[in-house]
């Protein structure tokens, strides 16, 4: 017999996995950092799934000696293959070889635009096929013990309009945590609205706030039963949508997984070799945010500062938000390049590159130069789209009364000279 | 209560995805005639057919031991209007 299936049938207990979700920049590594300075929480395996080609995240997580983490790049939803099948097999043949990788549950960090459905056939028994000896260890190993979906109280709404994805992740948790209810951009200090709005796609989550006085993370990620019967109809549509999708021919896998999101969604990252001066860095925040706009769904990054190289700065930027930057004390790892990833909607990739060379790259009088003259585009910009839809708006009246107006009988037309 | 300045040249907000997907499935579930017990299932997706624009709205009837009906449209879920969410659904009639 296979030496790691003995060791796994030795062992009688599943281990419970449960799901963090919610979209871009809502908070989840914070979510997972606040958990895993709990001790409750030792002895907990993290799988941290990034939609891009350089990992941030897994440096922004803290994990000590008791906890495992791996790291995936890509979206995990939209692999064709069963990758959170592959990541738990890893997972566990590590703890069969060394006994001190041993684990006793899982948290699988969703990238924010997982969409849950395949993830959620590949946990549930009976759902996806099963294949070989990965998927039936899987099988007979692990559980799905929670679907916790993180909410962002200060952007939701326009969220909501904009990302079929959130509102997917909403309707499959079992618990919803809203997070940032305590900065003052929230236009719904007590967050009814959304609330409301939350019950609508999903009558029977939990809804928790992170900054109320009773939160208890650990409590949020207590193993318990997941049923999708209980999450609706609309999440057993999915599913069930989902499975038949899956069993169409398609074309292949990698094209699948570069248009699951749409090709108008993609994410991008570089590296920078130089420390930065925090005023360049500030400069090119505002320029980029002011170009961008929505277009921008997500940055995140780890930046040298020239003022004190050995304690990087860790951004968010969050749609149009921009979160003040916070120290660390030190690189997380051997790595001390600048490392900056952003998720974007329609947003040419090379004009981000090429205002971070010109904030960062060039002398400071031709940089100067440079920076008044993208700003300068960028209102000009501004102006003119202002001044566009002035118009329509002034023009609209207009054109009715033209289209009303009687005709002008021919006698009045020979009047004008 | 917001006491904010309100920006005159703010855009209108847009029915979102909510709004949407509910305006979908009763102009379905009315039009075909379909018992609360049928579920319509409304997802967008990446089209996976070479060529296929990047989103590909689904509407689904999943009834009991039936292979599904399916509905595809070549748009995001918040772009299809009635009209064309009649006429295709009066094509799969037909």
């Amino acid at each position: 017999m296979h030496a790691t299936l003995k060791n796994s049938m030795a062992v009688t207990q599943t281990i419970p996995v449960t799901i963090l979700s919610g979209f871009l920049g809502v908070g989840k590594s914070t979510l997972i950092n606040d958990l895993l300075s709990d001790p409750v929480m030792a002895d907990t395996a993290i799988v941290v799934n990034e939609f891009s080609d350089i990992g941030i995240d897994h440096e922004l997580i803290r994990v000590d000696q008791r906890e495992m983490m791996a790291t995936t790049l890509g979206c995990i939803c939209c692999t064709a293959g069963s990758d959170i099948r592959t990541f738990l097999y890893e997972l566990h043949e590590a703890a069969a070889k060394d006994s001190r990788l041993s684990f006793s549950r899982v948290i699988v960090e969703t990238t924010g635009l997982a969409d849950p459905a395949p993830l959620i056939n590949q946990l549930v028994p009976g759902y996806a096929p099963v294949f070989g000896l990965r998927d039936h260890v899987v099988a007979h190993r692990f559980r799905m013990a929670g679907f916790v979906c993180a909410v962002d109280a200060t952007t939701a709404e326009k969220t909501l309009e904009q990302h079929f994805e959130c509102l997917k992740q909403i309707a499959f948790a079992d618990r919803i945590v809203l997070t940032k209810t305590d900065l003052e951009n929230n236009a719904d200090p007590d967050n009814e609205r959304l609330r409301t709005q939350i019950r609508h796609l999903n009558p029977t989550a939990d809804i928790l706030d992170r900054h109320d006085g009773a939160f208890d993370i650990a409590s949020l990620f207590q193993p318990r039963g997941y049923v999708t019967a209980e999450r609706g109809e609309d999440v057993e549509g999915w599913l069930a949508l989902e499975r038949v999708l899956a069993a169409e021919p398609t074309e292949s896998d990698a094209a699948a997984r570069d248009k699951r999101h749409g090709a108008t969604i993609g994410n991008f990252a570089f590296t920078h070799d130089v420390p930065i001066a925090s005023a360049d860095l500030a400069d090119f925040l505002d320029v980029l945010t002011l170009m961008a706009d929505a277009r921008l769904l997500r940055l995140k990054g780890l930046v040298c500062v020239s003022d004190d190289p050995e304690r990087p700065f860790v951004l968010h930027v969050v749609q149009h938000n921009v979160h003040p930057p916070r120290r660390l004390n030190a690189w997380p790892s051997e790595d001390r390049r600048t490392r900056l990833v952003l998720i974007t909607h329609n947003l040419d990739h090379d004009r981000v590159r090429n205002l971070f060379s010109i904030i960062t790259d060039v002398d400071k009088h031709q940089r100067t130069r440079s920076k008044v003259i993208a700003i300068a585009v960028c209102l000009v910009g501004l102006i003119t789209l202002g001044g566009v839809l002035s118009i329509y708006g002034l023009a609209k009246p207009g054109i009715a009364a033209t289209t009303t107006a009687p005709p002008v009988p021919p006698s009045a037309r020979n009047d004008i000279p | 209560m917001n006491g904010g300045f309100v920006n005159p040249l703010a855009r209108r907000r847009a029915p979102g995805y909510p709004e949407a997907i509910d305006r979908l499935k009763a102009a379905t579930r009315e039009q075909l005639h379909l018992s609360n017990d049928i579920v319509i299932s409304v997802t967008e997706l990446a089209c996976r057919e070479p060529g296929c624009p990047d989103v590909e709205t689904i509407i689904a009837i999943l009834t009991v031991d039936k292979k599904p009906r399916m509905i595809r449209f070549r748009k995001r879920i918040v772009e299809i209007d009635g009209s064309e969410l009649a006429a295709a659904l009066r094509e799969t009639e037909s």
